[in-house]
């Protein structure tokens, strides 16, 4: 049973961690720095206009894409002195459909997202339509997320002492 | 003789004791007495096995929490929602960004879901482990299979439809596809019941109404099954032959159910807490607008496991990999026929639950990692 007992909880921290990576969320990179992309599923030819934030102060910033077995180079881009940028670029026509990594890298700051290449040729409207993006999710502030996870930390924490309460007395 | 006015005892009048007078009740007692003359509370307080009270055994319980944290949340969410297509996914984003406490409580809303379809695998798993599907608890395990598979696929996956993004319109359209494939036993699911309503509509009506209906009537029926057999002995006590019948006698019931509500209270606060941190810290995204033209989502992480099959097989082998997965959970009590319960003892049923268990976590890993695949025409 002990056996039995140890191999659920690998189960169970193999799954938190499938959730984790596997959850695919908008193009927006978590963390300080964070680039993202409009549309998230372009197809190949299609231009895509890529953001990026609080990079490095006014640099130049190196596109470029990796996955399935190949690194293509976008371009670049010119950081403000917030280390903001947006341009847009270019989904190359002989791409391979898939899933890549963008990657926005800056002097020492590098942000990364992902977004799915569709195959087939885009069409004349090559302006990014904001029909094709995630909704965005409002921020918390700071002291919100501190003091809502405390809550939800304590509560837990309640009910797990709550289970564990040995009784002092046998019930008739 | 009046036992309210006579004089406390004393060692010279040797008054016995059913003459002396009653010690005064506290107002708490006296409170629990009225409401348990009134509704039977002490009816509780019947004894279970001391194994009753571990962990493994309250991931029932745990679930059924969970299940009731959905039905709060989700009559919350329920009046901010407006289930018109051309409304829906708007008012899903006005419930995360604007409605007061909205994306949190939409945020435990999913979280709870995906939890309690993993605390009821787990439950499962126990009841194997255990073999407390053996007699007289064949139907009690059908009961409890019937509500993990109208979990997942019903209450899961109507729930992943009403967000009505990209990802919702890919279900949807897998649902249609699926329908078709059914024929006349799927109707309900489908266009063909009425095209006058549009489906979103009548999934969302099928989420809170038909879900927590048939939810509720699963659940009486296992909770029944539950009371009236006791709960299962443990493998060793049953192979020892101290619970003839599958039935422990009164003497090896050194625990009590009050402990047991305790530990699934506490439990499901915890599950609770959980969910809420993890509403916070992951935040359920809300994807763009559907293009029919694409197809560029997964399903979510519960349904991974049924993806390879999707990709080997077409559409058909979400059927072939449920039917196969749940067909198999359903004869296993009628297949492992050793009157032993230690699961060393039980080949049959050890090869089948690590067969099925390696084969859906290999199954969800292989999603995970790979792209997103064309499954739709």
């Amino acid at each position: 049973m002990k056996r039995i007992r140890q191999f659920l909880v690998v189960v169970l921290l193999a799954l938190t961690g499938l959730v984790m990576w596997g959850n695919i969320e908008v193009g927006q990179a978590h963390g300080d720095t964070s680039v993202s992309v409009t549309p998230i599923s372009p197809k190949t030819g299609e231009e895509v206009t890529i953001k990026g934030e609080k990079l490095s102060v006014n640099a130049t910033v190196m596109i470029e894409l990796t996955g399935n077995n190949a690194t293509i180079n976008l371009g670049e881009a010119k950081s403000d002195q917030d280390g903001n940028f947006t341009s847009k670029f270019k989904i190359p026509a002989d791409m391979k459909a898939g899933t890549y990594k963008l990657k926005a890298s800056a002097d020492d700051d590098t942000a990364t997202t992902e977004l799915t290449v569709l195959a087939g040729s885009a069409s004349n409207t090559t302006t990014a339509s904001t029909e094709g993006t995630a909704a965005p999710i409002l921020e918390r502030p700071l002291w919100e997320t501190i003091l809502l996870v405390a809550f939800f930390g304590v509560l837990a924490g309640a009910g797990i002492f709550f289970a564990q309460i040995r009784n002092r007395k046998a019930t008739s | 003789m009046d036992i309210i006015n006579s004089k406390p005892p004393s060692l010279e009048t040797g008054l016995d004791q059913a003459q002396l007078p009653s010690p005064a009740v506290s107002r708490p007692k006296r409170i629990w007495g009225w409401l348990d003359d009134r509704l039977g509370l002490s009816a509780i307080r019947y004894k279970v096995p001391a194994h009753a009270n571990t962990f493994w055994y309250t991931l029932g319980g745990i679930t059924f929490i969970g299940i009731v944290v959905l039905a709060v949340t989700g009559i919350y969410l329920a009046q901010y929602y407006d289930s018109a297509p051309e409304a829906a996914r708007q008012s899903v984003i006005y419930i995360q960004n604007v409605a007061p406490f909205g994306g949190i409580i939409r945020g435990i809303h999913v979280w709870s879901a995906y939890i309690v379809v993993i605390t009821s695998a787990l439950h499962m798993i126990r009841v194997v482990v255990t073999a407390a599907y053996k007699i007289p608890r064949e139907i009690n395990w059908l009961v409890g299979l019937a509500l993990l598979a109208f979990l997942l696929f019903v209450g899961v996956f109507t729930g992943t439809i009403l967000r009505w993004d990209q990802e919702s319109y890919e279900a949807m359209t897998h649902n249609m596809l699926l329908t078709n494939s059914l024929g006349g036993v799927a109707t309900f699911f489908s266009h063909d019941l009425n095209s006058n309503i549009p489906m979103v509509s009548r999934l969302y009506t099928v989420h809170v109404s038909l879900v927590p209906l048939i939810l509720i009537i699963l659940l009486i029926a296992h909770f029944f099954l539950i009371k009236h057999h006791g709960l299962s002995p443990t493998a060793a006590q049953a192979d020892r032959g101290e619970a003839p019948g599958g039935r422990l006698p009164e003497d090896k019931l050194t625990g009590h159910y009050p402990t047991h509500l305790r530990l699934m209270v506490g439990y499901g606060l915890a599950l609770l807490g959980l969910a809420g941190a993890l509403a916070v810290f992951i935040p359920q995204a809300i994807g763009p607008v559907p293009d029919p033209a694409m197809e560029v989502t997964k399903p979510p992480f519960v349904f991974f496991w049924l993806y390879p099959f999707e990709n080997w097989f077409g559409l058909n082998g979400i059927l072939y990999s449920a039917i196969g997965l749940f067909g198999l959970l359903t004869v296993l009590p009628f297949i492992d026929r050793t009157p032993l319960r230690a699961l060393r003892q039980r080949k049959v049923a050890l090869v089948i639950g690590v067969v099925l268990l390696v084969a859906v976590l290999a199954a969800s890993i292989l999603t995970a990692v790979q792209p997103v695949a064309r499954h739709l025409s």
